[in-house]
């Protein structure tokens, strides 16, 4: 049985963490506000640029204008975008992230190589024995352009280059406070996300090859970009709630620690209690 | 006729228009209600919006426009 003393050691300790998870969970919360923001604002630039995109394939016919981005091979080897946190502490996220990544990665028939963006992601591609094409790290908590449109060069470059063959996407997709689905979503070769038959057959300038020659990189970076913001508004908003979690339960066990002292205190007392009363009661008789 | 600027970071322009000045890859154009649909790169410069007579200039550092229907759309480039 636990002294009264080590019970009230181990309470001040969990009190100490619940503190720790307490400034995580408020962190992460004036983090989250501003990746959410960033992640939903950045939707409906996403969003035309798809429908845009979609239109253009349509209307374009493939052997006049040769579009590198869009041209399916022959798959030989295949590439994989894995977006994940740096850190953990992110209750599931992470490790649902992953799984996903895995899963994808078993049903290729074709190896598989690794855009690795965040240190868990690369962790994970070193763990499993993959080939890296590219390795990113420590990208801030506010990714700009910049930030990302090194990633996306990567992933065109490799696909040009033929060194793979097609390219997916694997990143957390914020859908609200408490709920982020890990997604994966095919990158390259470009596959219009629309019908043909409700395109929209525009007039183009200075031509269609043109145009769509421009489009299709920076589609790729919207949605790498895309991605890196969805995938960091889904951390922060895993690891507050985690956090928050984490608070809850030490709060909890410092109740449960708390009542049990008192109780371990009481028996002492009672104990000490009887034993002069005995003792009282031996020298009177 | 409904303009739109988003650039990848936010919607900075969202609001019913009379015409819309911008400068395209081939040169300024401008354009009215019920314009053909129209994909078009955009060189850096301003978009000039007018409505009700009243003038804004909005500054883009390249990107897209296109029109399609009664909506006009910019995807201006940010960095």
């Amino acid at each position: 049985m636990a002294s009264v003393r080590q019970i009230a050691r181990r309470i001040r300790s969990v009190e100490n963490t619940a503190k720790i998870t307490k400034a995580m969970s408020m962190i992460a919360a004036s983090k989250l506000r501003r990746s959410q923001d960033a992640a939903t604002q950045g939707r409906s630039y996403a969003e035309n640029m798809a429908a845009i995109v979609s239109n253009v394939v349509f209307q374009v016919d493939d052997d006049e204008s040769h579009q590198p981005l869009l041209e399916s091979r022959l798959i030989k080897n295949t590439g994989i975008a894995i977006i994940a946190p740096d850190r953990g502490l992110t209750g599931g996220l992470n490790a649902n992230i992953l799984r996903s990544a895995s899963d994808f990665i078993k049903s290729q028939n074709a190896p598989v190589k690794v855009v690795a963006v965040g240190k868990k992601s690369l962790d994970f591609a070193k763990r499993n024995n993959l080939e890296i094409i590219a390795e990113y790290t420590g990208i801030s908590d506010r990714p700009s352009p910049n930030d990302t449109l090194p990633i996306a060069g990567d992933i065109t470059e490799a696909f040009s280059n033929e060194i793979v063959d097609s390219f997916h996407i694997v990143y957390g997709q914020f859908v609200n406070t408490t709920l982020q689905r890990p997604v994966i979503e095919p990158l390259l070769p470009v596959i219009p996300s629309g019908t043909a038959a409700n395109a929209v057959g525009y007039i183009f300038e200075p031509n269609a090859a043109e145009i769509l020659g421009r489009l299709l990189p920076r589609y790729v970076e919207t949605l790498v970009h895309h991605a890196v913001l969805e995938g960091n508004a889904s951390e922060q908003s895993a690891r507050m709630v985690a956090m928050n979690q984490a608070t809850d339960n030490a709060n909890e066990m410092v109740e449960d620690l708390t009542l049990l002292m008192n109780k371990l205190r009481q028996e002492k007392i009672t104990t000490e209690l009887l034993d002069i009363v005995g003792g009282v009661a031996a020298l009177e008789s | 006729m409904k303009l739109e600027i988003v650039t990848t970071e936010e919607t900075i322009f969202s609001d019913d228009v009379d015409i819309v000045i911008a400068p395209g890859a081939e040169g300024q154009l401008g354009i009215l209600p019920r314009h053909a649909s129209l994909l078009t790169a955009l060189n850096s410069g301003d978009i000039v919006v007018r409505k009700d007579g009243q003038e804004s200039v909005i500054k883009v550092d390249g990107g897209f426009l296109e029109v399609a229907g009664d909506h006009v759309r910019v995807l201006a480039n940010s960095n």
